[in-house]
């Protein structure tokens, strides 16, 4: 019954969220000054083809028209085509959007893995000289500007070392997997592609590290309080007293029930990862959203600009709406969202 | 409860920071401390400094460009033969500045928003907290970015964009509060005396909500600065010859291979003041946090 | 827990098993890989007006004519390439090219005059970009399947220097099939191409690599490459470095410094240098006082140390400029030698103008990085004579708004030309009639100068245009409608082992990977 309540709900706002951002994005980009026509057209084209280019991309319309214009076709689930490649913007959306969604789960996966531990280490040794060393890591990722510390690995583990390579998705030389879901870890896998897995995995590695940095500080500051509010409680002194080992009460009892609340907190972590990530791809030249997103601000290509917009709120709300139904599912207590 | 005949104003509990707690607390607390001793250089190298140097931010000078670090240009020159010591210390005074107006603008326009929508209720509170909601949705990098586009890349606007991305988050922290208060028994009596909302917002919810807003907006002050580096990397925000510590590492990512110094100093500097704010703001969350005040 | 350690480990594992092979290799012997720093846009030749998309498209389709190579440099004169010959009416107007039997497209179209006919209809029906270079009210005609006739409607004296543009790609007809809502196949010509050159796309990761493999029809000897591969990097930096790792053969678009250091470290890598058509200038704002007075523009140039900056910023590797027609380019005038940097009589000047202490604003933008130092050091320069110039660095888009009206005192550009005749320069910069982001960005309007390089314009006779446009360049150079800062050197990095490669001035970014190989 919360179930469908939430999802109700959520599709509900979903719908507000559509709007609200497509109107946000539109009056945005056309508030730009500057003439994409010009763009295209090259600088020493003359004033007819210009306003040629500007009547094929309905540029002379009144605001509302291309505005209507706009909303029709997304409703038929046309993004547009992006004035800058000529190509639709769906197609761009699909061939770059996998890639910032790998590097993301990635960067994600490693800060979970290294910031719960470093979390419940520090909760349970509170205002010890590990709390206060697990603190300043924390600190010092949240910290850390995410272009500079990019370009810094580069240099070491490419430049220096020649451990790692400095850029890309996949080696020129191995050809990237058939395409099944856009991951290049996930297609390798299912067709079998050793050379390709591993290929992609090496190219993964320092991208992913640089962005999960930044986020281990979250994960681990979080854990770390929603862990110390479980110590407090009555049961873990009750079962302390009753004769269960330290370990046991904090990984067996403490650890689940800490890592309820901090659900919610991943999932909009997810959404500053989105944000870290578009600075990140474009120092290791990750072909994901970010560069594109950047090129098309630059060149005034709405379309595009609003396509992504729109596709990643989407991909916001869904991981919120599934962070949600995860967080009713674990902890019983709870009976709706607000 | 309060007597009909003292002033409201004598009503208010008294704020969550205890002072003797507090200073008990931040005995126990080194990295807070580490943080304010931090914030402290920083501030007192870019307000002093620059009057002790012998190079302008902007002197170029091409016959000494690229030098490394040496007694007389500590921090080595850029392209054009400039002092990095003097721009990293003027690009200090751009970045606090940055951070303390947005976090202002921000905290303010957003906790009266965030307070009057939970006096007023109903659906007025429906809608904006709706609103803020399909603000937090769009991702706040693109809306910074498009933003500071559409409004001409400039230092100001990149300001204003980033201040519009932070709103939400005190809009919900001081509604939040609002709320937990609204239903006080003193406040209610407040308001069968005939308080309007905007006197309850000041009067009561002000000395409430102001503690976690502090905290949060210390907070913030580090997730500016980053921020507003990130614009100018990009080119949306400070613009030559400003020397902006954002702007400084994009233009010397293509010498981070042969001169070392170019990038490492702004860099560090960015990293050094975001950690004094976050670990600050960090201590602070913990002493004000009345969950954590047992043990 | 348990399990959350058991994925740590397990990922652990992996990243070392995949780290194991050594990150660096050189490329295979058949393999060319070229870095550069920007995706492609646009393929299709109708619409791209940008070097960085011809990289791919030039090798793919061919032109009737072809820029000359000599000795393994690359002219600016031209031959045929699907033309055998051509003949023009005395009156400048017509023209017939006979085809060369036996050019096909990669799917074995015949490249035949209604393929050029079409390619041509679709270019002028598109009215994009690159249809600017080409007159106005061209009609092409088909005489028989080897012959096609062009009829313009004015004389047009470089008419056949646009024909080897990359916009004059012959496209095989067919793409029509990929015709969607009356778009002449824009779409699918975005990412694809269909041309009867020696490489052809066969595939394309947006943002990643672009893979170019020999044209199995192609009519000319059989490439040296089984692929050529063009590779995004964005980083100048990262660039660099998987040139020296061999990860790439050539490496576009690196910084004067990390050139430089390339060069000093060896490491089997070449950097060539060769004289380009790339020039730099100062738009000076003819129509806004103060700079509408000729002195104050004189004393601008004066007061400018040209030599500083191309020292200084371009480390040397660039050529001061006397007047607009660069060297290397026919037309160019030796006797006209760059002016000398004298503030004094900058000053001078200045106060004969009575405009001491002006105030000018110098508007540019991010697109090159050399912009931003010029700006700084043309700042200092100018207070030394007591001019306040303010810099405003702004998007490229509101950078080319205001360039269009005309919303500046000073501004910055480079310029290269589109096809090799003077016109490029000449007409585009002084005529009163491309004012504007169309050319003439120091809105120069000289009646006397109009006159000479329109009759340049549709003259015929090489001897006598020369004269024309050397007149029109005293002119103009006396006006100081303009600061020529300096023609630069085009750098290029290539590992050493890659051999034959030609450097053509009018093919920045265009490589001859048709005829280029790999030693080892």
């Amino acid at each position: 019954m919360s179930f469908l309540n939430v999802i109700r709900r959520r599709l509900g706002f979903l719908f507000l969220v559509v709007v609200g951002v497509s109107l946000i994005t539109f009056a945005i980009s056309h508030m730009i000054p500057g003439d994409p026509a010009r763009l295209i057209a090259g600088e020493r084209a003359s004033d007819q083809i210009v306003a040629h280019i500007r009547e094929t991309l309905r540029l002379d319309r009144p605001l509302w028209e291309q505005y209507a214009h706009y909303v029709r076709d997304l409703l038929h689930g046309d993004l547009g085509t992006s004035i800058r490649t000529g190509r639709p913007v769906s197609g761009d959306i699909t061939a770059f959007f996998p890639a910032t969604i790998e590097l993301v789960v990635a960067a994600l996966l490693f800060a979970i893995a290294v910031g719960v531990p470093l979390g419940v280490m520090s909760a349970v040794w509170r205002d010890r000289p590990i709390d206060h060393l697990v603190r300043t890591i924390a600190v010092t990722g949240i910290s850390t500007p995410a272009f500079w510390l990019g370009l810094l690995v580069i240099l070491c583990f490419y430049g220096r070392l020649h451990w790692l390579p400095g850029g890309g998705r996949i080696d020129q030389m191995v050809a990237p997997p058939p395409l099944i879901t856009g991951f290049y870890l996930v297609d390798a896998l299912l067709a079998g592609d050793g050379v390709a897995f591993a290929s992609a995995l090496r190219h993964l590695i320092l991208p992913a590290l640089t962005l999960g940095f930044v986020h281990v500080g979250v994960v681990a500051r979080q854990i770390r309080s929603a862990m110390l509010d479980q110590l407090n409680e009555d049961y873990v002194r009750t079962a302390r007293a009753g004769g269960l080992s330290r370990l046991r009460v904090v990984l067996g009892h403490a650890l689940p029930n800490a890592l309820i609340p901090s659900v919610t907190v991943l999932g909009l972590a997810f959404g500053d990862l989105l944000y870290g990530a578009v600075l990140t791809e474009t120092v290791f030249a990750w072909p994901g959203m970010g560069s594109y997103v950047v090129a098309s601000i630059q060149s005034l290509d709405f379309p595009a600009v609003m396509g992504f917009t729109i596709v990643v709120s989407f991909a916001y709300v869904f991981v919120n709406l599934s962070v949600d139904l995860i967080y009713l599912a674990l902890d019983p207590r709870i009976t709706d969202i607000g | 409860m309060a007597s009909p005949t003292s002033a409201p104003a004598a009503a208010v509990p008294r704020a969550w920071i205890d002072w003797g707690y507090l200073a008990y607390r931040l005995r126990r607390s080194p990295l807070a401390v580490v943080g304010l001793v931090m914030i402290l250089l920083v501030f007192l190298a870019i307000t002093l400094g620059p009057q002790f140097l012998p190079f302008e931010p902007n002197m170029v000078n091409l016959r000494a460009r690229l030098a490394p670090p040496s007694a007389v240009h500590w921090f080595g020159t850029d392209e054009v033969g400039r002092d990095i010591f003097a721009r990293v210390l003027y690009g200090g005074r751009i970045s606090v500045s940055i951070g303390f107006f947005v976090v202002f603008l921000a905290g303010t326009i957003g906790t009266v928003i965030g307070g009057l929508s939970g006096v007023v209720g109903g659906r007025i509170d429906t809608i904006v907290m709706r609103l803020m909601d399909v603000l937090l949705s769009v991702p706040s990098l693109v809306l910074t970015m498009a933003l500071a586009a559409a409004l001409g890349p400039s230092l100001w606007n990149a300001m204003l964009a980033i201040a519009l991305v932070r709103i939400p988050a005190y809009v919900r922290l001081s509604r939040g509060q609002t709320l937990t208060i609204r239903e006080a028994a003193y406040v209610k009596a407040a308001r069968t005396f005939g308080a309007s909302p905007w006197q309850i917002l000041r009067w009561h919810v002000a000395a409430n909500a102001l503690p976690p807003i502090i905290v949060q907006a210390t907070l913030d002050l580090g997730a500016t600065i980053l921020m507003a580096a990130a614009l100018s990397f990009i080119g949306l925000g400070a613009q030559p010859p400003a020397a902006e510590w954002g702007a400084m590492i994009s233009v010397a990512r293509n010498y981070i291979l042969d001169q070392w110094w170019y990038s490492a100093f702004p860099g560090s500097a960015i990293l050094f003041t975001a950690i004094g704010f976050n670990l600050l703001g960090d201590g602070l969350r913990d002493l004000t946090d009345p969950k954590q005040k047992v043990r | 827990m348990s399990d959350a350690s058991k994925i740590v480990a397990a990922i652990t594992v992996l990243a070392a098993a995949a780290a194991a092979p050594a990150a660096w290799a050189a490329t295979a012997k058949d393999v060319l890989v070229i870095g550069k720093s920007a995706d492609p846009q646009t393929l299709d030749p109708g619409v791209t007006v940008d070097n960085n998309d011809w990289t791919v498209t030039y090798p793919a389709y061919q032109r009737l004519v072809r820029y000359k190579t000599e000795n393994g440099k690359g002219l600016t004169s031209v031959e045929g390439d699907l033309a055998t010959k051509w003949t023009v009416s005395a009156d400048n107007l017509a023209w017939d090219f006979t085809l060369k039997p036996g050019n096909s497209f990669a799917d074995g179209t015949p490249v035949d005059a209604a393929a050029v006919k079409f390619s041509f209809d679709r270019l002028f029906a598109l009215k994009q970009g690159p249809s600017e270079a080409f007159p106005d009210g061209t009609v092409v005609t088909v005489v028989n399947p080897t012959t096609v006739h062009f009829q313009l409607k004015t004389p047009f004296a470089p008419f056949l220097y646009t024909l080897a543009n990359n916009g004059a790609a012959i496209v095989n007809p067919k793409v029509m099939e990929h015709q969607k809502d009356g778009d002449q196949a824009q779409g699918w010509l975005s990412g694809h191409t269909a041309g009867s050159g020696p490489y052809q796309l066969t595939s394309w990761e947006k943002g990643q690599s672009i893979v170019l493999e020999p044209n199995p029809k192609f009519a000319g000897p059989k490439p040296p490459f089984s692929k050529v591969i063009t590779k995004i990097v964005a980083e100048a930096s990262a660039r660099r470095l998987q040139l020296e790792g061999g990860d790439l053969d050539i490496a576009e678009d690196l910084p004067g410094d990390q050139l430089d250091a390339l060069k000093k470290a060896g490491n089997g890598i070449t950097v060539s240098e060769y004289p380009s058509l790339k020039v730099t200038y100062l738009y000076l704002n003819n129509k806004r006082p103060p700079l509408d007075k000729p002195e104050v523009r004189r004393a601008i140039v004066a007061a400018i140390d040209d030599g500083a900056i191309i020292d200084g910023i371009l480390l040397g590797k660039g050529k001061p400029m006397g007047g607009p027609i660069p060297e290397g380019m026919w037309g160019y005038d030796a006797s006209i030698k760059p002016a000398a940097h004298d503030p004094a009589a900058a000053k001078a000047l200045l106060k004969s103008a009575g405009a001491e202490k002006i105030k000018l604003s110098f508007v540019m933008s991010n697109k090159d990085p050399n912009w931003e130092p010029i700006a700084l050091a043309t700042q200092s320069n100018l207070a030394e004579v007591g001019a306040t110039v303010s810099i405003e660095n702004i998007a490229n888009a509101t950078f080319r708004e205001r360039l269009g009206k005309g919303d500046f005192d000073i501004a910055i550009g480079n310029w290269s030309p589109d096809f090799s005749d003077p016109y490029m320069f000449m007409n585009y910069w002084f005529d009163s009639g491309k004012q504007g982001l169309s050319g003439n960005r120091s809105f120069y309007s000289n009646p006397k100068v109009d006159e000479l390089v329109r009759k340049a314009a549709v003259e015929s006779n090489q001897a006598e245009r020369t004269k024309l446009y050397q007149e029109a360049q005293k002119i103009t150079v006396a006006d100081a409608a303009y600061v020529y800062l300096f023609q630069k050197n085009s750098q290029v990095a290539l590992r050493s082992d890659v051999k034959g490669f030609v450097f053509n001035p009018m093919l920045e970014q265009i490589y001859n990977v048709d005829e280029m190989s790999k030693s080892k």
